[in-house]
Formats: C-alpha cells, sequence, structure tokens
C-alpha cells in the first residue's frame, strides 16, 4: 500500500483543516478521561445503607462415584483378611473445603444422623449413622476434587457376612457448616458397587489315603471338601498332595514346586487326585500331605488357625501317606550266562566239562540278572549313602541246576537231588562233599544297581558238579544219550519284604561236556610162573576198569613184547631182540600176540582177543568191554579184563620176563551206557 | 584237556592223529609231545583243524589216540606187565559244499545309554547298544541279519517306541563265540523301560524276549557319544544336505553365468549332441522328400 496520495493530501489546505480538528478531538477526550471529570447532577445524598448476606454451605458432589477398586464381587470376592479399598472424587461447590469419604453400612436420608465433623473439636472427623460400628471404612481428608481413598481389613473367620452392604457418603470439613451428602448417597454401580463380598476359607473335613498301590499304577486320595460360601459363584476347589508339609500360598502350589508335588486336582467339590506311581518304587509308606485352595486361591485353614474352631476344620496339611506295595521279583529269563571253570572273562562259555575223577569239580559260574519293580534298592537307601547290601531290595536267590530233560518242577527240592542231572538249591549243605551234598554260592553285584530308578542286579553263583553228571554234548545218540538237551539253572529270588518270584528257568543253557576218565584196579598184570609152552588155561589175571567219568567206556588195548631186559624207552625194539611182528617167536622174547585178555575172568585161552603190539604200528585191539556210566559216587562202575599169556616154545631162557601194555580208554555207545 | 587223578609222576603224553586223508590238516598245540608234570592234574591241549581251499567234500573219520608212558621209564616190578594208560578220542570231520550260515544267541543285554539331545532343530537320538554273544554254528562268518526293539514303559503295558538297529553288526567267524554290539537309535527321555526284542538270521527269527534297561540322563554314562548326522532323521538330514547342494548349484551357476569360457563350452556341447540326433532326422526328411517326389513322378507319367 503506498502512502503517496496521503501525503499529497496532506500538502493542500483541506487537508491541514482535517488533521488538526482530528487532533483537537483526540486531545479532548484524553483529557476528560486523564483528569476525571465529573458530571455532577444537582441532586446529592447525604447517608450510606451497609447490605450483607450469608451464603450456606453446600454439601460436596460427586465427581466420581465410589468404586471398589479391585471389585468385590460374587464371582471375583475378596478373600477373608484382605483389604476393601474404595475410590471416589468429589469436589466441593464452595471451592475452598476439602472432604471424606465415608463408607457406612447403613444409610440415612437425615444429616442430623450423621455424625458432622466439629471444627471446634482438634482432629473431628465425620462418621457413619450410628458411628464406627456402621462404618466400613473412612479415607483421610481429601483435597477437593482429588481422589479419597477408603480402605476396610476383613476378619478372619466364619463371623463376618460374605455379603455385605455398604453406603457412601462425602462430607466436608466447612468451618461454619459442615455437610454431607446426605440426599446423594452412592453405592456405586456393578460388580465395584455394593455389595463387596468376603470370601471365606474353604472347608476341608476328610483326606483319605489311597489303597496299597502297586509300583506304576494309580494311587488316588480323595476328600470331603468344598467352598460352603454359596452366595459366591464357584464353590469348587482344589486338592493338592504335596510331599512336604508346607504349602507355599503366594504361588498356590505345594512348597518347593513340582518337585514336592504329587499331583493336584481339577477344581471339584470333594476332589480327589490321581497319581501314578513311580515304576520303579522302593516299597513302604510316604508322606503324603492334603492341601485344599478354593476358585480364589485362598486355602483351606490349617489346624492351628485360631479363627477357625470346629474340629472338622483340621484337615488342611495332614498327612495320608501313599503305601506302595512290595511286589514280588522276577527274573530276567533272558540273562544267564554259564563259565567253565577257569574262566574269568565276561564271554560265556557253550560248553563246560567236569574234569576232577570220582569228586566234584568246582569253579563252574552261572550269572544271571533279576528285577524287582521295588527297584533294586529298599526304601533306607539314600543318593548320599550310595548302594550298599544293607539297601539292595533283592536279598537272596536259590539256584537249582539241572539237565533241562529232568524239567523246572522237578529239580527244586532236596529229595529230587540226583548228581547224575539235578542240583536243587535246598540239599543241605551241611552234607557238602557227599553224595548227598551240594553247595552252590551266590552274591550280588550291586555295583549296576544305581538306585531307586534301576529295577535289575547281577548275581553271579559258583558251584561244582559231580564227575558224573549227564554229558549234553554231540550231535547224536552215540555221542551222549542227552545230547539233544542242555544243562539250565532255575531260581527263586526273595526280597527284603521276604516275597519270592516264581520258580523260573533260565532261556539260555549250556552243555556240559564228556568227562572221558578211567582208573585201573592194578597198575601191573603178574602172570606168575609159566613154563616154556604153558598157558594160562583162562584168562583170569585181571585188570579191573572203572569209568569214573561220565560216560561209558570201552578198551583198547596194546602192547610191546616181553623179554628180560625189557626197556620202555627203548623204542622199537624196548630192549628185546628184533623180529617178525607176526610170526616171529626169538628165544627170549615173548611177542605181544601171545597175551590175550577177554571181558570177564573166565574165558578160555585161545578164545580171547589177541594183544596188539605196539612194534606193529597198527591200531590197538578193540574191547567192547562196556562199562556202564557210574551213576552213584560210591558204587564206580567198573568191569574186568581177564588177561592170560602162553610161553611160546621157542623160548630158551628162564627169567622174569616184563613188558607194558597200554589200555586206551575209549568212550563206549551211549546206548550202552545204562 | 588231559587230566590224571593222581599226578604222582612226571609223564609224557604221545599223541598220534589217524584221521585218513586229514591228518595234514590236523595240528596238535604244544606238540605231538606233551610233558605232564608231577603235580599238575590238568594239561590243556589245542586240536585245530585247517581244511585246505581244495579239500574233497565228504566225510573223514578216524582217532586221536594219547599215550602216556611215565617220563623216567620207570616200570613196575619185575615178572609183571607194567601198565600204562591213554585215551582215544573220535575224530568225525565233515566237508561240505554248502553254505551254514547259523548261529545261536546265548545271552543278551541292553546296556544303559545316555537320552538323545537337540540341537537347534536337530533332534539326535540316543544310542541303544543292544548286546549279544553269537555263537557261530554254521561254516561262514555270520552276524543278525536285523534287530529290532519295540520299548515299552516300566510296567511293560504301554509300547512307547519301535526301533531297529543302524549299524553294520561285527560278523563272527565259524567256531568262535563272540561279544557283539547291535545299535538302535531311541528318542525317548531318561528313565526305565522295557523292551521286546527279535534277533533275526535272515527272515528267520533267532532269538527274542524281553529285557529291562534304562536310559541315564545326558552326560551320564561315560563313554557314550551318542549318534551323529546318521541317527538323525530322514526328514533332519534333508535340512542339513538340502540348502549345501542348493548353495552349491547357485555357485556354479553364477560361475558359468560370469564365465564367457563356460558358456561356449556349453554352447558347443549342446550343438555336438544337436548334430548327433540332427542326422537322422534330416536323413528321414530327405528320404520321405525322396519318395514323396518319385511318388509324384510315377502319377505324373501315368497320367
Amino acid at each position: 500500500m503506498s502512502l503517496e496520495p496521503i501525503v499529497r493530501y496532506s500538502r493542500n489546505v483541506e487537508g491541514k483543516i482535517t488533521i488538526a480538528t482530528v487532533l483537537l478531538c483526540v486531545l479532548a477526550i484524553s483529557a476528560f478521561f486523564l483528569l476525571d471529570v465529573q458530571y455532577k447532577s444537582g441532586i446529592h445524598a447525604s447517608n450510606v445503607a451497609t447490605t450483607s448476606v450469608f451464603v450456606v454451605n453446600s454439601p460436596p458432589e460427586w465427581v466420581i462415584e465410589p468404586a471398589e477398586v479391585p471389585a468385590s464381587s460374587a464371582s471375583n470376592p475378596t478373600n477373608e483378611g484382605d483389604v476393601v479399598t474404595w475410590t471416589a472424587t468429589a469436589e466441593d461447590p464452595n471451592g475452598f473445603n476439602g472432604y471424606w469419604l465415608l463408607i457406612c453400612k447403613n444409610t440415612t436420608a437425615t444429616e442430623t444422623d450423621m455424625i458432622i465433623y466439629d471444627p471446634d473439636v482438634p482432629g473431628s472427623q465425620p462418621d457413619c449413622p450410628g458411628g464406627e460400628a456402621n462404618r466400613w471404612a473412612r479415607s483421610a481428608l481429601t483435597d477437593d476434587g482429588e481422589m479419597a481413598t477408603a480402605t476396610y481389613q476383613t476378619l478372619e473367620g466364619r463371623d463376618e457376612n460374605v455379603e455385605n452392604v455398604w453406603y457412601a457418603f462425602i462430607c466436608d470439613n466447612d468451618e461454619y457448616h459442615p455437610r454431607c451428602n446426605v440426599e446423594d448417597i452412592s453405592q456405586g454401580y456393578g460388580d465395584s458397587g455394593s455389595p463387596f463380598y468376603v470370601n471365606h476359607r474353604p472347608v476341608f473335613t476328610e483326606f483319605n489315603a489311597p489303597d496299597p498301590t502297586d509300583p506304576g499304577e494309580l494311587a488316588q486320595w480323595t476328600s470331603v471338601a468344598s467352598n460352603t460360601n454359596t452366595v459366591l459363584s464357584d464353590q469348587t476347589v482344589k486338592l493338592f498332595v504335596c510331599r512336604t508339609d508346607q504349602f507355599d500360598e503366594e504361588n498356590v502350589e505345594c512348597q518347593g514346586g513340582d518337585e514336592n508335588t504329587y499331583a493336584s486336582s481339577t477344581y471339584a467339590i470333594n476332589p480327589t487326585v490321581n497319581y501314578t506311581t513311580n515304576h520303579p518304587k522302593p516299597h513302604g509308606f510316604y508322606d503324603a500331605y492334603g492341601f485344599i485352595v478354593d476358585a480364589y486361591n485362598l486355602t483351606a485353614p490349617l489346624p492351628t488357625n485360631p479363627n477357625y474352631h470346629g474340629q472338622e476344620e483340621r484337615m488342611q496339611g495332614t498327612n495320608a501317606q501313599l503305601e506302595i506295595n512290595n511286589v514280588a521279583p522276577t527274573v530276567e529269563v533272558g540273562t544267564f550266562e554259564f563259565f567253565d571253570q577257569g574262566n574269568e572273562g565276561d564271554l560265556p562259555d557253550s560248553i563246560i566239562t567236569p574234569t576232577v575223577e570220582e569228586a566234584e569239580t568246582h569253579g563252574f559260574r552261572v550269572t544271571f540278572e533279576t528285577s524287582d519293580a521295588n527297584s533294586c534298592v529298599n526304601i533306607d537307601w539314600d543318593e548320599g549313602i550310595g548302594t550298599t547290601t544293607n539297601h539292595m531290595e533283592m536279598t537272596d536267590v536259590a539256584v537249582n541246576i539241572y539237565r533241562s530233560g529232568v524239567g523246572v518242577n522237578n529239580c527244586q527240592e532236596d529229595g529230587h537231588h540226583n548228581p547224575n542231572n539235578c542240583y536243587p538249591f535246598e540239599v543241605a549243605t551241611s552234607t557238602y562233599g557227599t553224595e548227598e551234598g551240594w553247595q552252590i554260592t551266590c552274591t550280588v553285584d550291586n555295583s549296576g544297581c544305581a538306585g531307586n530308578t534301576d529295577t535289575n542286579v547281577k548275581w553271579e553263583c559258583s558251584f561244582p558238579l559231580w564227575f558224573l553228571a549227564d554229558p549234553t554234548d554231540g550231535n547224536n545218540a552215540t555221542t551222549s544219550v542227552y545230547w539233544d538237551e542242555e544243562w539250565v539253572a532255575s531260581v527263586v529270588v526273595t526280597d527284603s519284604g521276604l516275597l519270592s518270584s516264581d520258580l523260573t528257568e533260565g532261556e539260555n543253557g549250556v552243555d556240559v561236556g564228556s568227562f572221558l576218565a578211567f582208573r585201573l584196579g592194578q597198575d601191573s598184570i603178574a602172570f606168575g610162573d609159566l613154563e616154556v609152552g604153558e598157558a594160562d588155561p583162562l584168562l583170569d589175571k585181571p585188570t579191573a576198569i572203572f569209568a569214573t567219568g561220565n560216560t561209558g567206556i570201552d578198551q583198547e588195548l596194546e602192547g610191546t613184547p616181553m623179554c628180560p631186559m625189557f626197556d620202555p624207552l627203548d623204542s622199537p625194539d624196548y630192549g628185546c631182540a628184533d623180529y617178525d611182528v607176526d610170526t616171529g617167536t626169538p628165544e627170549d622174547t615173548i611177542p605181544a600176540r601171545f597175551q590175550q585178555f577177554a571181558k570177564g575172568l573166565s574165558t578160555s585161552y585161545g578164545s580171547g582177543v589177541q594183544l596188539a603190539d605196539v612194534r606193529a604200528g597198527g591200531d590197538p585191539a578193540f574191547l567192547d568191554l562196556n562199562v556202564l556210566k557210574t551213576t552213584s559216587i560210591t558204587n564206580i562202575q567198573n568191569e574186568d579184563i581177564g588177561w592170560g599169556i602162553r610161553i611160546h616154545d621157542d623160548i630158551t631162557r628162564a627169567g622174569i620176563y616184563t613188558g607194558q601194555n597200554t589200555f586206551i580208554v575209549v568212550a563206549s555207545d551211549a546206548s550202552n551206557w545204562e | 584237556m588231559l587230566v590224571r587223578g593222581n599226578p604222582d609222576s612226571d609223564l609224557t603224553a604221545s599223541i598220534e592223529v589217524n584221521v585218513p586223508g586229514a591228518d595234514e590238516w590236523i595240528t596238535i598245540e604244544p606238540g605231538e609231545e606233551v610233558f605232564l608234570p608231577k603235580g599238575e592234574r590238568q594239561v590243556p591241549i589245542v586240536v585245530k583243524i585247517l581244511v585246505p581251499n581244495k579239500a574233497d567234500f565228504g566225510d573223514y573219520k578216524g582217532t586221536i589216540r594219547v599215550r602216556t608212558q611215565p617220563a623216567d621209564g620207570e616200570a613196575t616190578g619185575g615178572g609183571a606187565v607194567s601198565i600204562v594208560l591213554g585215551a582215544r578220542i573220535n575224530v568225525n570231520l565233515s566237508v561240505i559244499d554248502r553254505v551254514i550260515r547259523e548261529f545261536e544267541i546265548s545271552s543278551v543285554k541292553i546296556l544303559d545309554f545316555n537320552e538323545g539331545r537337540k540341537v537347534w532343530w536337530l533332534e539326535y537320538p540316543g544310542k541303544m547298544k543292544f548286546r549279544m554273544v553269537l555263537r557261530n554254528t554254521g561254516n561262514v562268518p555270520v552276524a543278525p541279519s536285523k534287530v529290532t526293539v519295540d520299548i515299552y514303559d516300566s510296567t511293560g503295558k504301554k509300547l512307547l517306541e519301535r526301533t531297529e538297529h543302524t549299524n553294520r553288526i561285527k560278523k563272527v567267524d565259524p567256531f568262535k563265540t563272540e561279544e557283539v554290539f547291535a545299535e538302535l537309535p531311541s528318542h525317548l527321555p531318561p528313565g526305565n523301560y522295557r523292551g521286546e526284542f527279535v534277533i533275526y538270521n535272515g527272515e528267520k527269527e533267532v532269538r527274542s524276549g524281553n529285557l529291562s534297561f534304562n536310559i541315564r540322563p545326558a552326560g551320564t554314562v561315560a563313554g557314550d557319544t551318542g549318534y551323529g548326522f546318521m541317527g538323525l532323521s530322514l526328514w533332519h538330514k534333508t535340512t542339513i544336505v538340502g540348502p549345501i547342494v542348493l548353495t552349491l548349484l547357485l555357485i556354479f551357476s553364477l560361475i558359468f553365468y560370469f564365465s564367457k569360457r563356460s558358456r561356449l563350452l556349453f554352447i558347443k556341447l549342446i550343438y555336438s549332441w544337436k548334430s548327433v540326433y540332427r542326422f537322422p532326422i534330416n536323413r528321414t526328411k530327405k528320404c520321405f522328400v525322396f519318395v514323396l517326389r518319385g511318388f509324384s513322378r510315377r502319377k505324373l507319367s501315368k497320367d
């Protein structure tokens, strides 16, 4: 915008006159105001009248109506002992006063019933109609427009009602005329409004232990318990079964958490707890403490709670022990292993063989495992102590060793004992070393038992067998009578509670090998005095053959020539004259073929078997002697071989002729053993 | 084992092998003369039989005789025939032209093992070690063809897992007894279990039964390293191998793309193949055209 036109206007006369007029007006007006020029009328008052009015105090008014914080309702009550809190905001229309929030048990429409604030009484505060007895709560003096808070500590015990009506007042502290808003009391709205609800502790009158339970089976605790506050929306309760007598009320769980909790129920009236017991688990009694909590996380009263006096209230934290049954142990049939004498290693043998004639051979071993659902340790075991013999659950075994064809039921009693085929545990050990005696010693190897989570232990048993134990080796009936059987073990295991397993036969057996052994009744054959050309009429020079192993036996026989200069080490002539084995008759040597032998002592010379000559290099002469297998320790089977000799006619030298015969034992056909 | 009831003097045992046709296959250890010292009741000998590769098939029967002799040659009183003892062992060998693949299991055990572990998304199972004492009753090295275990809870009532061996089980030579192991994966947590096992020889079930065993928390069983990559499931293996393969393919593709020489080589390769398959096509075309022309010429001439 340009000022040039104004400047041009002000340069002319008209402009100047206008400007001057304006300036004069401004000055006049300014003077009027500055100097306060007053127009005075012609009428003047000669007196002043003072007026006054007393504005009455009004009671405060709600800005935010009272509410329970948090809301205390039938579905979310306040647990006894907890605090009910109300908040509200009010303002005083007079603008200068503070106020109290009063929560009363009853109401009134008249202020006169209220206990009003008295400004002349130090510490005066308003109160409900009837005073403190009818008051739930009262806030502190709160500034106008600020939020007031009033609290009430609910009572423990059942004396207090579950459902409690309240009325809220606000009263100011006016110094002249304090007021309360009796005409505008409030009970709040909805769940946060009146009434408030107090939840009392649930009733817990029975806590029942489960029936004795096997490991791995279901145990059930039952209870009689409920929340009897029927006004509330939920009367159900939850049962916790804890391993200790401590309950964490803050976290609503057994003290120590899951580790100390058997189980808990769902919410129900008269809840039950189902718990699958551990497997394995040592038998015995285990503490189990019951705790009831209602749906509002309030526990049943402890027996020591002074606010609950009824006897029926005493079940919280009581002990209804869990009893784990003692279960009979079992034998692990697939774990049997047999070891031959001298085998100290880990690999079992498939055949064990007696090696001591006419006596027991010691040092055979059988190992096996047994199992117990109560674990390999008893209830006294503790992880800190470790596993010792005193803590073993399976304490004893009875082991029978027998040939499989005998059958498990026929080798378990003393009367079944037969050294040929059955060695029962019950054979009296006092007769050890005799035919009636047998001793098996067993020890438990607890190194494999780590504790109450293991079920198995290993046993090692050492036992002897008599020399005549039936052999089961070979692959046909010629080799041994029982070639298609084996020797097995059966076991009864007993635990610390004196329960025993069934008599159980192991799946794995072992062969007993053939023990080919014999003994001669004589260590030489004395033919006596004979003249040249003379022969023994009968083959009656005896050599008794005793079967001292576990087979029947036959004999092979061969011999050296006899001569005065006999030398057993001087092979091949043995110090005797060289001659044709089949036809030679040297004058100072009696060839072997002039000896004969036969079974028994009544065969005539000439009807026996010619002795084979070792110098011939062929097979020895065979005698089908058929000594039976010895079946009695005190009666060794034997047969006689009768011998005779003829002094051939070409002998010229008189004197003592000696020689050497070899008795070679042969296992006879098994069909001839009995 | 040479045994004697009264070892009251030194003896010498001579061992004679007489198995016609197979004498040379049989050796005696420590030798054909064995000293039996005074006081020793038992002296072991070992009879070894080594059948030659080209041995004739058939049965070989004979004997092994043991004869003893006093070491000092001392004989009994004069005028009597002294007696020395011996024993005869029958030998019966069969050399056959048939493979016999047979074995017996004399004992079984499932050893304690550590639970499996999880590394990121990969679940490595625990490695069950199934111990067997195997006796080879055949004439060729043999091992179980399959071992399966159904794992139940400790009460034996609830089936939890089925598993089969994953390793190559060591073969045992004929006539030997050895301890062998089958390894089976398991994803079960620590605890006590029962396993129902079956051991197979081919399709034939050799042995079955059930055993109790424990799975221990990780790291409890010393020396048990568990399964590695091969123990993972097929899917988990794929999640490892797949990205590696794809990455390699991508790398090679990029190399090829940016390498002119590679492209030229590729093109040459395509064209070289092209010539191979185009030749018969071209020839066929030419023949067809020739025939058509010939046909049309004939038609024209007729017309």
